[in-house]
């Protein structure tokens, strides 16, 4: 029997791709031939696939409203005389506040980067005060240009790539440690092991003797709900009899550019607890350390954004863990 | 409600005996029944779009899947998974391409949701993983285009491709 498949209705192919998790395969199915290829390179079958994917909030959102949005740059505080304010405050900053404040060490504002001292501006003092006023918001042509410099793919498309694909940085890779100089740049990676379990094939390992420090940063995050989620493991290194002078505590911030921003502190129960549950094993403590998946807080983005993070622990008077990262992600939520 | 039973007429005149719940799968016929008011053991279900050797298959899958939850009405926001496949639908589906294609049709037009979920599962893993000339003789679908065309479309989707 010969059957012509293409003559399925559309519908019956529009559900068959909701099954096509890879982008490339959607592709390769739409260039066989022009009946398949007129019905993928259209606006409803993405606005399908995103909806029944992501939701019909998710598909409003990206699909309508943050094009037709628009945000006052009052409100966002993204005039050029804004930005001269922040300037004069970046200048009249005391030498020890600019060294060592954590949030301009995450934005990078520690080595002069004005942007980021913006950024961590407005989302700690400005934002929150507007952001009843402010809404999400980007205009195509920017989002075109900055993500993915196309202008004729159909916009539901590069929508659909976007949620699809994971936003994910590697803590060995594209991340810098902090504090061991006052100076950071290219060459400053945290120290690094080899780890099969890791996408990357390396993971960043925090080992500093009483603070670890890493930073790094996302380009062009759309506007959005995003949570944040760190793949860590833990390795018990020394185990003493607790005391009062003891402090393994850690920190999580996420600065949006334009955004509201969020910051995760844990104490000592934190890693206990996290060991504990994560590693099945207590007799042979190395071999059975597992990797999980920890919610790192939520940010949210109002216009394009770079989006700064940085993580710290302190382990005093003596290193209990080693705090080993695969690598950070941001989610987007409804 | 055990032994209510309906009749299904296929469209080449044969007529199968079902149970009204095991019917009731399909959105299609269950509409007719509460809708129209077809209830009485004597009306015959006439399915213009489906053959008998078909017929006897959805059925088949339906008497199977008869005590199956229903489908979530909410279709959104669903973890589409590959591989869940149950074996027993692997072996259903185990036909040449002229069934599943019949059988895709038919679950669309009685709306089967089911059904139609594994139908187009099973074709979505025949096209994973595959480049479009692979596709094109799977399903031998002929390519239409012209080289500059192709030529065209490769460069257009340069930059979503995966490495």
């Amino acid at each position: 029997m010969n059957v012509d498949w293409t003559a399925l209705p559309d519908i019956v192919w529009y559900s068959i791709c909701e099954y096509l998790p890879k982008l490339t395969d959607i592709l390769h199915l739409s260039n066989t031939n022009h009946h398949l290829y007129n019905l993928v390179e259209n606006n409803s079958f993405w606005r399908h696939l995103i909806r029944i994917r992501y939701g019909s909030v998710l598909l409003k959102r990206y699909c309508d409203e943050i094009f037709s949005n628009k945000n006052d740059c009052d409100y966002l505080c993204s005039s050029t005389e804004n930005f001269s304010e922040f300037q004069r405050q970046y200048s009249q900053l005391p030498a020890a506040i600019l060294r060592n404040g954590w949030n301009l060490i995450v934005t990078d504002a520690q080595n002069g980067n004005m942007k980021g001292f913006a950024a961590a501006k407005r989302a700690k003092f400005y934002l929150p005060k507007y952001s009843s006023l402010l809404k999400m918001a980007i205009d195509e042509k920017t989002f075109r240009t900055a993500l993915y410099q196309q202008n004729q793919t159909v916009l539901s498309k590069l929508i659909y790539n976007y949620l699809s694909k994971r936003i994910r940085l590697s803590f060995a890779y594209e991340t810098y440690t902090c504090f061991d100089t006052v100076r950071i740049n290219e060459e400053h990676r945290p120290k690094t092991i080899a780890d099969t379990a890791s996408e990357y094939g390396v993971i960043g390992v925090f080992d500093s003797k009483w603070l670890a420090a890493v930073r790094g940063e996302f380009l062009s995050v759309l506007p959005g709900r995003y949570a944040i989620y760190c793949r860590i493991k833990l390795q018990l290194l020394r185990c003493d009899q607790p005391s009062e002078e003891d402090q393994f505590t850690g920190e999580f911030t996420c600065i949006p550019e334009f955004g509201l921003m969020s910051s995760f502190e844990w104490d000592q129960d934190w890693f206990d607890l996290h060991y504990v549950t994560n590693n099945t094993n207590e007799m042979i403590e190395n071999a059975t350390c597992q990797w999980f998946e920890e919610h790192m807080g939520m940010i949210t983005v109002y216009e394009l954004s770079k989006i700064y993070f940085g993580f710290r622990i302190w382990q005093i008077p003596y290193r209990k863990y080693s705090v080993m990262c695969d690598y950070i992600e941001l989610k987007v939520v409804e | 409600m055990a032994g209510n039973k309906i009749k299904l007429q296929s469209n080449d005149g044969d007529t199968f005996d079902v149970d009204v719940e095991i019917a009731k799968q399909s959105a299609t016929i269950k509409t007719m029944l509460e809708d129209l008011g077809m209830s009485e053991e004597d009306d015959v279900i006439p399915l213009p779009n489906v053959n008998s050797a078909i017929l006897k298959k959805v059925i088949q899958w339906a008497t199977h899947h008869k005590d199956d939850p229903p489908p979530p009405e909410d279709d959104e926001n669903r973890e589409k998974n590959l591989s869940d496949i149950s074996s027993w639908d692997q072996d259903f589906l185990k036909v040449d391409q002229g069934t599943l294609f019949e059988l895709i049709l038919a679950a669309n037009y009685l709306d089967i949701k089911g059904l139609l979920d594994v139908t187009c599962k099973t074709v979505a893993n025949m096209i994973k993983g595959r480049t479009p000339e692979e596709i094109r003789r799977q399903f031998n679908i002929k390519n239409d285009f012209t080289p500059q065309e192709e030529e065209q479309i490769k460069k257009e989707n340069e930059w979503c491709e995966e490495k």
